[in-house]
């Protein structure tokens, strides 16, 4: 059994490639099982998405602890959620990183040891698709390096996944093209199958004895302030921007923001904390003045 | 028949597409919403005839359930941990009133501390309920229990509403490959609801569910629902041979997994089994004569089922995914009331809690099991209490979560007001 690991963030189609990756087995007759892991979360959240390929039925279910190759879809992903990127993964395991392969060397100094590949999905979208839509790419990258799936698999599973994702056929023909274009250009990599990886995290069970705690006997967080601490504010894709000159004051941009990241400065006035505001844009809909604006994230 | 690709969620959409269910109650709740948003699409594109009502709490939700299979349509709902809860009243008012409805319950442990992962402490609440309870591995399993637990459910000499559960997550959200039926080929197994109860109807006025003042009546009316219950253990096999003749797959109550000449059996339920499977080949290739139990129905309580696939074993070990604060695993003790009346019953019988807010099971937990099994080293008192399981690196892990919990006071300078 192959285990695969999609990184990306809420939106930007993890889940749909780990569906067109799971596809592509399924139709080159393995065995296949696909999964996105997201409960709370919400667009521009980092998130994870799974791929697990074999040839007999497949004995695992939930998230991939030990990939045998993971796709990075965000390359911010490498420095905001190493927890989950680099969780599980060896100096063996391949890790492609949706990013400029010239940067590769110098933005990978100071990251955990794999075998990374950098490859830039975004620039295929961009050309092929005319969009950031890279789920068929970073699928085909994965693809690429599992002899089973034939390309003909992956051609249709790409139209199969993107037609029932509600596309229009064009842009089905323009994913099935991006994906052919990454397929063509990211290389074979050898990717280790589950079984290897499990032994090494191995650990003995143990009864849990009871700790007595009167302070943490229920889920209670005493740690005052901690939301601050978890910048949330590149979850946005689009921003809002306060023109103080129309503002009148009547706080309820600051009332309603569900984020608490609206602020109010000595004179009443808000201001966006853009560390924490997830761009939610409920502010826009309620400014009586249309004081605030909507603008797309770079 | 076509074959595709579909999530626990959607399979259980497409049961309840293919049982050509007449009404749909809804209510949104993670990580079950995906099931009645898929139905709520069909029917705004008029591809299933059900009319799908969104309603104001699950305990509306499963009022309008019952009402509407009092009048004698098919019903379908679905629902999942803390809204399973909160209509919880109804679930005895359904079952009392005897109406063959089918829920299905996506499993998610119950709050607090809150999740969204699975365990059964949700569904095993309805255990006394009367609701007849099929547990799914898989995702054609989802849509296949939906369409055995009609036939049970409304069989006349039933008449009790039916669960089909199945995890959230793990097989809610997990897509794989699943056959589904022709409309034409279900109906040969599942034909259209005929009720032989008298219905809800303007027409003919009656009054339902009636107070029963009298100790005696109560006892009547809750022993036939017992009786009733037990009737799905007599049906079973004619229903089942009918599934295997119609669609080719034949489930028992209880799966058996490499148990032919199996010394040692561990007992699990749910999509968990998959993991359970996978660790039974592994300890196999070790020639380790082990084997596994998966109880698919768990309402009926299917005792001489049990009996018959543990007689003579050497051990066997209960993992039950779920906990009864206070005595421990809820199968366990089940499974030890089947057990005890059996004369050559296994002289070890062990329980394990597992996979409690999904969590997983470490390498290394069955052969642990295992080792428990072969070499019983504890007193009769410690046997017959739950083996919480836990490690080392858990323990560490929830230490680090409390130093962050901790700190009363974190320094900050944020400059927000």
């Amino acid at each position: 059994m192959i285990e695969v690991r999609f990184h990306g963030r809420g939106g930007q189609g993890a889940k749909i490639a780990s569906r067109i990756l799971g596809r592509s087995g399924f139709l080159s007759g393995l065995y296949a099982q696909d999964f996105a892991l997201f409960g709370a979360e919400r667009r521009g959240a980092p998130l994870a998405s799974f791929t697990r390929l074999g040839r007999e039925p497949i004995g695992e279910r939930g998230y991939v602890e030990t990939p045998g190759l993971a796709v990075v879809m965000d390359d911010s992903l490498l420095k905001e959620a190493p927890e989950q990127v680099f969780h599980g993964v060896f100096p063996h395991t391949p890790l492609f990183v949706n990013a400029d392969p010239d940067q590769l060397a110098a933005r990978t100094k100071h990251l955990p040891p794999a075998n990374y590949i950098f490859i830039d999905l975004s620039a295929i979208a961009r050309e092929l698709i005319a969009s950031a839509f890279i789920s068929a790419a970073a699928a085909a990258v994965a693809a690429r390096s599992i002899p089973a799936i034939e390309i003909a698999a992956l051609d249709e599973a790409v139209r199969i996944e993107i037609a029932e994702f509600g596309l229009p056929a064009d842009i089905i023909g323009k994913n099935q093209a991006a994906a052919r274009r990454a397929y063509a250009q990211a290389p074979i990599v050898p990717v280790s199958p589950a079984s290897t990886a499990m032994e090494i995290l191995e650990t003995a069970w143990q009864a849990v004895p009871y700790l007595g705690s009167a302070q943490f006997a229920g889920p209670t967080i005493r740690h005052r302030g901690s939301a601050v601490l978890r910048e949330t504010g590149n979850w946005r894709t689009e921003r809002p921007e306060i023109e103080l000159g129309r503002c009148k004051r009547c706080f309820l941009c600051y009332l309603y923001c569900p984020e608490a990241a609206m602020t109010l400065d000595s004179e009443n006035f808000p201001h966006v904390d853009y560390d924490h505001c997830k761009g939610c844009m409920i502010c826009f809909e309620e400014c009586p003045t249309d004081a605030i604006s909507r603008r797309l994230e770079a | 028949m076509t074959r595709t690709m579909l999530t626990g969620n959607a399979a259980a959409a497409w049961g309840a597409r293919l049982a050509e269910v007449d009404y749909v109650p809804a209510f949104p709740i993670t990580p079950q919403t995906e099931i009645l948003e898929t139905l709520a699409g069909w029917s705004q594109l008029g591809e299933i005839p059900a009319r799908v009502v969104m309603m104001d709490s699950e305990h509306s939700m499963l009022a309008a359930a019952a009402t509407a299979a009092a009048t004698g349509v098919r019903v379908f709902t679905a629902t999942s941990s803390q809204g399973f809860l909160y209509g919880f009243e109804m679930l005895y008012a359904i079952a009392g009133l005897r109406l063959p409805l089918v829920l299905v319950n996506v499993s998610r442990a119950l709050a607090h501390p809150i999740t969204l992962e699975p365990d059964h402490n949700d569904v095993l609440s309805a255990r006394d309920t009367g609701f007849l309870q099929f547990h799914a591995e898989t995702s054609q399993e989802v849509l296949d229990s939906i369409l055995m637990a009609y036939r049970f459910a409304e069989h006349e000499k039933v008449l009790l509403p039916a669960i089909v559960n199945l995890d959230g997550f793990y097989l809610s959200f997990t897509r794989e490959a699943v056959e589904v039926p022709t409309p034409e080929e279900t109906r040969n197994f599942l034909p259209a609801f005929r009720p032989a109860y008298p219905l809800l109807s303007n027409r003919e006025p009656v009054a339902m569910g009636a107070a029963v003042l009298d100790p005696s009546l109560y006892s009547y009316f809750k022993h036939q629902m017992h009786n009733a219950a037990e009737n799905v253990l007599t049906i079973y096999p004619k229903i089942a041979d009918e599934f295997a003749a119609t669609f080719g797959r034949r489930y028992g109550i209880i799966e058996e997994f490499m148990l032919d000449d199996a010394d040692y059996v561990i007992v699990m339920t749910n999509s968990f089994a998959s993991m359970g499977k996978a660790e039974i080949k592994r300890l196999r290739q070790k020639g380790k004569k082990i084997g596994l139990a998966r109880l698919r129905m768990i309402r009926p309580f299917p005792h001489e089922e049990l009996q018959r696939v543990l007689r003579e074993r050497k051990g066997v070990a209960v993992v039950d995914q779920n906990i009864s604060v206070g005595k421990g695993g809820i199968l366990f003790s089940e499974i030890a009331g089947a057990l005890y009346p059996l004369a050559g019953r296994p002289p070890v019988l062990l329980s394990f809690i597992g996979g409690l807010g999904g969590r997983r099971f470490r390498p290394g937990e069955f052969d642990g099991m295992l080792a428990k099994m072969e070499n019983p080293t504890e007193s009769a008192a410690e046997t017959a209490r739950p083996h919480l399981l836990f490690t080392g690196e858990e323990c560490r892990q929830v230490g680090r979560f409390f130093t962050i919990a901790r700190e009363e006071e974190p320094s900050r300078e944020t400059g927000i007001l």
